[in-house]
């Protein structure tokens, strides 16, 4: 525990140091302490994680909290390390990015405060079980990140996106500040072990609290229909911003809905319905918008949207196992929801550094406007496309194996013999495949347009593969996501004691068959590997004497080629959005060709959100217009302003002299 | 060990000779005498002896796509229970592994294609990215089918579950066999989904996509798509083939089963034509509502009584 908090207080403290130092110190300070920290935050959180044990402390604090309990178990232990790790490699990749970068309006160290304070933060939340102190950190995590999206903020869209992330948090804090103030009026105590004891009440409103919460904390991991501000603040926020916040900040959110249901004891079948079928609308529609966009930012947060469905969909699967009391089918849906948090996390951030790392050298985010870039910077395509496998769960890397966990549990539940379990796990077996095959679409749309063939458009002077400070945390992610595809057995057990944790009473063995599937797993991923290397050698053996010639590509007879009569990611993604164009709320622009020599003719769509069409637009359309009836106090004039304050005065002494 | 080293002989010896039975099958329907049926086969021991021309707009993607696919396919058919009702490599939920290795080829060969920058092959790409796409989630569906009437989860154990004799589980029995008949179709590119024998590029969805790859790097992706047709029809042969016959009479079943099923592919290829590229995932969805009838035929013989 002390190692936590100090690694938490050296996050901090490099924040803090990068407000003062000179310019050109302020991110390396930054980037040192944060690792300094996240090393400790490491060696503090590894041994809870692995060893399932919990370590405790209480901290004495002011009058308005009392004790606040810092927990550190195997559940935030594996999240704390899961954040060390992003935040480490952020802060990097962070000082390479911002350096490249044109000066923004915003200086470079209180973006590095933001960024300590927002690391910091996450850190903490993990641990604290007190339920004010628990929703202060949190505020700050979500006003720390806030700042940071709005790192760019001379831009428009960049200010819109901002508030509009801003207004979310707030709606889903609310609801948390109602559902932790019900929860601690009952309990009579702040601390979170006192919640437990709560919903095992008779008659207590359980299924009704766990979906407040569920609803506050889905809004910041981004559950449908709740996710609309992911794909406005993640393409205006710096790239490393947008892999911490993708990569981990909305899994705090993971962390909250796993934090409830460790109170709630074993759900309700419906509840537990519910929660797959939210999660499973998430991961189908997030995949769908996904491949509408051609925004590669854009196009990565609505996948986190389809990432967090399946996390969800493994928690699902967890819950469905808790409510029939089959402790394996919870098991291997909750290792499978972790394992999923992690990997997300790894791939996710490798996703946005890449696309940060273009950005940086193209300035546009539209994939129509890049191509060929494995040519000009093979290393981040390269990476890249690994990250891309991975996060269509391709073997053998890391996206595959929580894939697999989340199968696991799935069938376990089709050979048991409860028709609704039957039914729900054929369900979420198929929805996987679905989502496995519309994300294998949406990459080879975003690596084949953006990376392979020639460049689109004339492409810039110097267009090369970003920095060390940059590259290095890069192949760091592609290398664990790598080595969790090969090794799955040994990765698992860093998820194991959260997810037993997870199953609350239920009993396991304390030798888990799936550990020697995965074993198989990874003899088959290094067959695979092999199986390649050799097929490569005996090509180029093959090939050694033959003689191997450059000529251009098929045209089919046609002379004058030019790289704009590539397909297009529009082409490409056409046939499936065909299929599920009622979901996208497209908007057409379209003047025909007219007459016989036709001058004009023009074409534009623009994928939409039926959520943010037939949801938030009319809710807050409504507020928008109630709201406007009271335009007339703001006159602006200020004897007016005077005026209210008199009023307001007199009224309050009324009503302080009425009571006695 | 015997039925291991069998069952690779069988894995590494049959793709070719299948391309080859399909194409008599076709010829001797039309009145042709036809071309050998070790002809594809020749073909790629000629292609593995070429040199190669490469487009100078491909990276080295495309260099490693054919590899990379070929080693994919076989990983999937060390998965697949062949002679015997045994796979080189059996695991509860190999199943899992076997659809997404298969994904890995198809991922890497949509890639290649894309590399290339024409924009034929972005279109095959396209099309063969959709079209065997919508082949998964029937997949899931039909092995949760056979999960559920066996309750068994290797393709091992699964497959052979239905072959209850005389009773519901038959009518399960002959949709498995036609979905996983849709699957190969879909998945080798066979006539309605796709047509091989095609000139015309607009047209095409597998042989537009390998229209740039040339020498070893082709024999490498022929020989990979005729293996995937094995692989898939092994799936069908495992459905029906009794699981305590000996080895030799398993195998033989194994074969006759392989036999048969590219002689129907030949005879669909000869009285069908192939249908619009905008008709193509109806076709597909064939399998999909096969799969559902299966699921709900299993539940209705497990839970509900009805034998």
């Amino acid at each position: 525990m002390e190692f936590f908090l100090c690694g938490i207080a050296l996050v901090l403290a490099g924040g803090v140091l990068a407000l003062v130092l000179p310019e050109r110190w302020k991110a390396r300070a930054y980037a040192l302490l944060a690792t300094a920290g996240g090393v400790a935050v490491a060696a503090g959180a590894f041994g809870p994680a692995l060893s399932g044990q919990t370590v405790r402390t209480v901290v004495h604090f002011a009058r308005v909290f009392g004790e606040v309990p810092l927990v550190l178990d195997p559940l935030a232990a594996f999240f704390a390390l899961a954040i060390a790790l992003t935040c480490v490699l952020g802060a990097w990749y962070g000082l390479g990015y911002l350096r490249l970068s044109p000066e923004g309006g915003q200086s470079r160290g209180g973006h590095f405060f933001f960024l300590g304070l927002l690391s910091a933060s996450m850190l903490l939340v993990t641990a604290v079980q007190h339920a004010l102190a628990f929703l202060i950190i949190w505020e700050f995590m979500s006003l720390s990140s806030f700042f940071l999206v709005l790192t760019e903020q001379e831009k428009d869209e960049v200010v819109e996106a901002a508030y509009n992330y801003l207004i979310s948090m707030h709606v889903g804090v609310v609801l948390l500040i109602g559902g932790f103030l019900f929860l601690q009026s009952r309990s009579g105590s702040p601390d979170f072990g006192s919640f437990a004891a709560v919903f095992q009440v008779k008659d207590f409103p359980s299924g009704w609290v766990f979906a407040v919460l569920f609803a506050g904390f889905g809004i910041k991991a981004g559950f449908v229909p709740l996710h609309t501000w992911l794909p406005r603040a993640h393409p205006a926020a710096p790239s490393h911003v947008s892999a911490i916040m993708s990569g981990i900040m909305i899994k705090t959110g993971i962390y909250g809905i796993l934090r409830c249901l460790t109170w709630l004891g074993t759900p309700d079948t419906g509840l537990s319905l519910a929660v797959l079928g939210i999660a499973t609308a998430s991961a189908l529609l997030g995949v769908v918008y996904a491949i509408a966009q051609h925004d590669l930012k854009r196009l990565l947060a609505y996948h986190s949207v389809e990432n967090i469905g399946l996390i969800g969909m493994g928690i699902g699967v967890g819950m469905l196992g808790l409510s029939y009391g089959l402790p394996m089918i919870a098991l291997l849906g909750f290792a499978g929801a972790l394992l999923h948090v992690l990997n997300h996390s790894i791939f996710k951030a490798l996703l946005f550094y890449g696309a940060g790392a273009v950005y940086q050298r193209l300035h546009t985010r539209n994939i129509e406007n890049m191509g060929g870039l494995a040519r000009s910077m093979p290393l981040t395509s390269g990476l890249f496309i690994a990250g891309s496998a991975a996060i269509c769960g391709l073997p053998p890397l890391n996206g595959f194996i929580s894939e697999f966990l989340i199968y696991a549990g799935a069938f376990s539940g089709i050979v048991s013999n409860r028709v609704p379990l039957v039914l729900a796990s054929a369900g979420v077996m198929a929805a996987l495949a679905l989502v496995g095959v519309l994300a294998l679409i949406c990459f080879t749309k975003v690596c084949g347009v953006a990376f392979l063939g020639l460049p689109r458009q004339p492409q810039p002077a110097g267009v090369a593969d970003p920095p060390a400070s940059m590259s290095i945390p890069m192949l760091v992610l592609g290398g664990l996501a790598l080595g969790i595809g090969v090794g799955p057995q040994l990765a698992v057990h860093l998820v194991f004691p959260a997810a037993r944790s997870m199953c609350g009473g239920l009993s396991l063995p304390a030798r888990l068959q799936v550990v020697d599937i995965l074993a198989d797993i990874s003899l088959a991923a290094l067959i695979l590997l092999g199986l390649t290397a050799g097929l490569l050698a005996w090509r180029a053996f093959l090939l050694r004497h033959r003689p191997v010639e450059a000529f251009r590509t098929w045209d089919c007879g046609y002379q004058a080629g030019t790289p704009r009569m590539q397909y297009t990611a529009s082409s490409f993604a056409a046939p499936l959005m065909e299929l599920v164009h009622p979901v996208l709320a497209f908007e057409k622009n379209l003047e025909r060709p007219a007459g016989l020599f036709p001058e004009s003719a023009s074409y534009q769509g623009h994928p939409g959100n039926i959520f943010e069409a037939w949801l938030i637009k009319p809710v807050t359309g409504l507020i928008h217009r109630f709201m406007e009836r009271f335009t007339w106090i703001q006159s602006g004039s200020t004897q007016r302003y005077i005026l209210y304050g008199l009023v307001f005065l007199v009224v309050t002494l009324l009503v302080l002299a009425g009571t006695p | 060990m015997l039925t291991c080293l069998l069952n690779l002989a069988i894995l590494l010896g049959c793709p070719l000779l299948f391309a080859g039975l399909i194409n008599r099958v076709k010829a001797r329907w039309a009145g042709r005498r036809g071309a050998p049926i070790p002809q594809p086969a020749r073909d790629c021991l000629r292609l593995l002896r070429k040199g190669q021309v490469i487009s100078p707009s491909t990276t080295p993607v495309f260099r490693l796509a054919p590899s990379l696919s070929l080693a994919a396919v076989l990983l999937a058919g060390l998965m697949v229970p062949l002679a015997g009702g045994e796979a080189v490599l059996s695991f509860e939920g190999d199943f899992v592994l076997f659809a997404y290795v298969l994904a890995l080829g198809k991922f890497f060969q949509i890639l290649a294609a894309m590399d290339t920058g024409s924009s034929f092959e972005g279109m095959g790409a396209s099309r063969e990215a959709l079209f065997s796409g919508l082949v998964e989630p029937a997949f899931f569906l039909i092995l949760a089918g056979l999960m559920a009437a066996g309750g068994q989860t290797s393709f091992a154990g699964a497959l052979p579950s239905l072959q209850i004799s005389g009773g519901l589980l038959q009518v399960a029995l002959v949709l498995g066999v036609i979905s996983f008949f849709v699957m190969l179709l879909v998945e080798g590119c066979r006539v309605p989904v796709d047509d091989p024998n095609t000139h015309l590029e607009l047209t095409m969805i597998h042989e537009v996509m390998v229209l740039d790859h040339s020498g070893p790097d082709l024999a490498f992706i022929q020989y990979g798509a005729a293996m995937k047709m094995v692989v898939v029809a092994a799936l069908i042969a495992g459905l029906v083939n009794p699981v305590a016959a000996p080895l030799w009479l398993s195998a033989i079943v194994l074969l006759a089963v392989l036999a048969a099923v590219a002689a129907a592919v030949g005879v669909v290829e000869s009285i069908t034509a192939r249908l619009r590229m905008s008709h193509v995932p109806q076709f597909v969805f064939l399998m999909t509502s096969n799969a559902c009838v299966i699921l709900a035929v299993v539940l209705l013989w497990r839970f509900g009584g009805v034998r």
